[in-house]
Parts: C-alpha cells; structure tokens; sequence
C-alpha cells in the first residue's frame, strides 16, 4: 500500500495544480471583473471617493497584473502586495460583493451546508441498505415491486419540483411556511443552542426533498450489484454447502456490492458542502450552493474561485480516500482492463 | 535448489526519482511559500512519506530475494526469512492507479508467525517466483482467498500448484 499511496499522491499534486489554473483561467474568462463593473457604475454617479477605493483594492489584489502573476499570486505560489498571502496561506482573498474576507463570508453557510448535506448523506444511506439489500435477496416479491415502483418515482422527480409541491401544500393545507434552513430571528446571529435547535427543526424538509432522488438511485444500484453478486458461483457454492444464509450475504456479496459506494465517497465530499444548490434557492436555504451561484454570476472572483478550488480540493482529496479503500479492499486484476507488469 | 531474485535497477531508479520529486515538491513547497497551520501538517506528512519511499527502494535495491524448499528469505537490510512450514497466509493483490484498472502491478505477501515478507512485482522473474510460493502454499493446503486465486490466474499460475 505504500507504493500505491506514494504514486497516488505523485499523481493528486500536479492534479490540483492543473485544477487551480483552470479554475483562475475560468473566472477570468469573461471580459473585465467585478472592479470594471464597479467603476463604470461609479463614474456614471462621478462618485471620486469611492472611485480611489475601488482602484486600491485593483492594485492590492493584482488585478492590474498580468495574468500567470495574478495567478501565482492568488495560489500563493508568488508575493503580492502583502507578501506570500493566497490559497497555500490561508488566505481566500476579498469578496468584493460583500466587502469581506472571503473566509467571513464563506464560514457560516459551510457549517449550514456541511450540517444539512451530511444529513442528507446518512438518510439516504439509512434508507437505501436495508430497502436495497431486502429487494435484492427478495426480488421480484410483492415488497420488490413495490420499492421499485417507489424508487422509480423517486428518481424521476426532481429535487426543486419536489420543494415546490411541498412547500405549496404546507402553504395551503397546514399555512405553514417551510422555507429556510433555521428561523429568522437567529440569521447572522452566533451559535447557541437555541439557533441548533431551531436548524435541526428545519432540516428534515430540506433532508426529504434533497434525499429522496439520491436514496431511490442507491437502492437501484445496491439492489443491481448485490443482484449479479449472488448469482455468482462462489455463491452457489457455498450456498449448496449449507452456509447461512446472513453470513454468507455479509461475508462476500455485501463487501463486493459496497464496492461502487466506496468510489462514490469523491464525489460525496465536495457535495456535502456544494450539494443542492438549485433545492437550497427554491425553499430559501441559507447554505453555500446559493452564494457560489451568486459569486459566479457578479464576478467576485476570488469569492467564486477560492469556492471552487476548495470543492475541487475536497473532490481529490474524496478520490484519494475511495482509491485507497478500494485498493485495500479489492485488489484484484481486472482483465479486461489490462495485465500487470 | 536455492533460486535468487533480484529487483530490477530501472523500476528500482523509478521509485528513487518518485520520492525524490515528491519530497523536494512538499519541502520545496513548506520552505518557499510558506503555507497555512493544515497544509503544514498536510506537507510534512507527504515529505515523510516520499522519503520513506525513498528509503525503501534503497532497501530493495540492496535486497536479494531467496527460495528454496524450506524457506523464503529476504537478504539484506531489513531481512526476514519465513520457513515455509511456518508461513500463515500467502496474498497476491494488484494496484493501479489508472481508472480504467489497466496496468498497475501486483504484490506478494508471504506472512509467517512472527514477520512477513513483500514483494512487488518489479522483481525480475516475479511469476516465477509467485509460481513457487504458490505451489509450496498448496504442498502445505493453505487456503487462498478469491482474491489471491484471480491474481494468479491472471498471471496463469494455478491455485491448487
């Protein structure tokens, strides 16, 4: 495993690498940025004050720079106005739209994003193994095709049209409004119990809506895997040998069925924090996938890029940890794929 | 008849030159820009990790594998030597990189009672010697798990000697 962890990470730093320079070459793609904007505003109002500020800021985030410095910079690779100060550093940068560091504006709806899609992540894991694992050892029963039939719904309706329904018939049947992910009253206020409480009494909405398409995906999938694992002749085999039946389905069907989960764990990552972005706009969620479509939209470059390096962060590092698992777990030759050295 | 393997100076050269890139990327990365509390943390660990590495593939070039009837022995720094009459379990697992699961290459693990032994398959002659463990694992009817008994019928090597 050492080897395989060693040519891993030989291979993750250049990826990120790449990744940051594509991710600055994005924001930058469109003509001008935030500033540009700002100033033609302003001088339409023949605002000065304002005018000097906003050329400050130019020059102390190198935005009048050329751009492989603008991009050293900005990863850390290179001193800027206040020395080596970028990604590497700990430093994010400025959000130009909220007049913050970008650290300020980011931290609060992280927590939020990180609390609601981890929920997500246990519900639907919750609910899928045992529906999955009950429909693959019972297939084609009455309780089959029932879950099937409540998987494919499930999968077939989007996650905002569900937010819709759901929000109009709380509206109209109960007049109750289940939008946000906490109470107003505790919006930018600091972290109490009470502000706990009042999210995890919020969250199971958000939990349903946003759970619901993912967990009937799994259960299909674990049912599909689990499925062409027990037709297989180790099966038979010690099935006819009279093994158990519950040992014999957790021993090597299961370890092998989980095998697609595991390598879903990179994606999962960056999606516990970014998850749901359309869901978190329709039901007024006060999570981080609103923001970064927002930041996108006005430019504020160092806010959307600082947010995509850290997902595309989170996405590798994810990878990482599904390779290794899946090295240690199944390390065995594909051969369809190729023969070893 | 004892039989000697040898790892070959090229994938030997390649493993150096790895821990050496990446342990000049994580110390030249900690030294130059100076990163933020984790990415410390994160560097150094990776720096340690390539010099292990490093530190390994010198072992290995200095190592001089040996079988006979009796025995499997690694000669050389770090040696070990399992007779087979003790070995507990016989592994043959593959790695690779690549999405696609192609290339990669397998390593052997000869454990005995108190120390184990690996082996990659970078070594010269690698399946035939993975052929002979396997043939002294079946003379003595240690069970191979699935896993083990795919790798080798992937090399062509029979399960059951």
């Amino acid at each position: 495993m050492l080897s395989y962890t060693v040519r891993r990470l030989l291979i993750m730093i250049p990826t990120l690498l790449v990744i940051s320079f594509v991710t600055f070459s994005i924001i930058k793609l469109p003509p001008g940025d935030f500033l540009s904007n700002q100033i033609a505003e302003l001088r339409s109002q023949g605002d000065n004050a304002a005018l000097e500020k906003v050329e400050f800021l130019r020059k102390q985030y190198g935005l009048d720079r050329p751009f492989p410095e603008q991009y050293a910079v900005w990863v850390g690779l290179w001193p800027g106005e206040k020395g080596f100060s970028g990604l590497l550093q700990g430093d994010w940068g400025w959000s130009f739209e909220y007049d913050l560091p970008v650290g300020d504006v980011v931290g609060d709806r992280m927590l939020l994003s990180f609390i609601l899609n981890f929920s997500v992540i246990l519900f639907t894991w919750a609910v899928a193994f045992p529906i999955g694992v009950y429909a693959a050892t019972h297939q084609y029963s009455w309780g089959d095709h029932g879950l099937t039939l409540l998987g494919y719904v499930g999968l077939a309706t989007p996650n905002f049209l569900f937010a819709l329904v759901l929000m109009y018939f709380a509206n109209i049947e109960f007049g109750l409004s289940i939008g946000g992910i906490m109470d107003p009253d505790y919006l930018g206020q600091p972290w109490s119990l009470a502000k706990f409480g009042s999210v995890l009494q919020h969250l199971w909405i958000p939990v349903l809506v946003i759970g619901t398409s993912g967990t009937a995906a799994m259960i299909r999938r674990l049912r599909a895997n689990l499925l062409d694992e027990l037709q297989k002749q180790y099966v038979v085999t010690a099935r006819a040998r009279g093994v158990p039946q519950l040992r014999l389905l957790i021993k090597y069907p299961m370890r092998m069925a989980l095998n697609p989960f595991i390598a879903d764990i990179g994606n999962l990552l960056p999606s516990v924090i970014s998850g749901s972005a359309i869901v978190a706009v329709v039901l007024s969620l006060q999570t981080s996938g609103p923001m970064l479509l927002e930041a996108l939209r006005s430019q504020d470059q160092y806010l959307a890029g600082s947010f995509l390096m850290f997902l595309s962060l989170l996405t590798v590092i994810g990878m990482f940890i599904s390779d290794l698992l899946l090295a240690a777990l199944d390390p065995r030759i594909r051969l369809t794929g190729g023969a070893a050295k | 008849m004892t039989r000697a393997y040898r790892y070959g100076s090229r994938a030997i050269a390649i493993e150096c030159a790895q821990g050496v890139a990446g342990f000049a990327l994580a110390v030249g990365l900690l030294a130059l820009a100076r990163p933020a509390g984790p990415l410390i943390w994160a560097l150094a660990a990776a720096g340690a990790l390539f010099l292990v590495y490093f530190g390994r593939a010198v072992v290995r070039f200095l190592t001089r594998i040996e079988l006979d009837e009796h025995r499997i022995r690694a000669r050389g720094p770090l040696g070990a030597s399992i007779p087979w009459d003790e070995m507990r379990s016989l592994r043959l697992n593959h790695y690779t990189t690549r999405s696609d699961r192609s290339g990669g290459w397998m390593q052997l693990e000869v454990r005995g009672t108190q120390r184990s032994i690996r082996i990659d398959s970078t070594l010269i002659e690698f399946a035939g010697l993975v052929a002979l463990a396997a043939r002294e694992a079946s003379r003595r009817g240690k069970v191979l798990d699935q896993c083990t008994r795919s790798n080798l019928g992937a090399l062509g090597i029979s399960s059951h000697g």
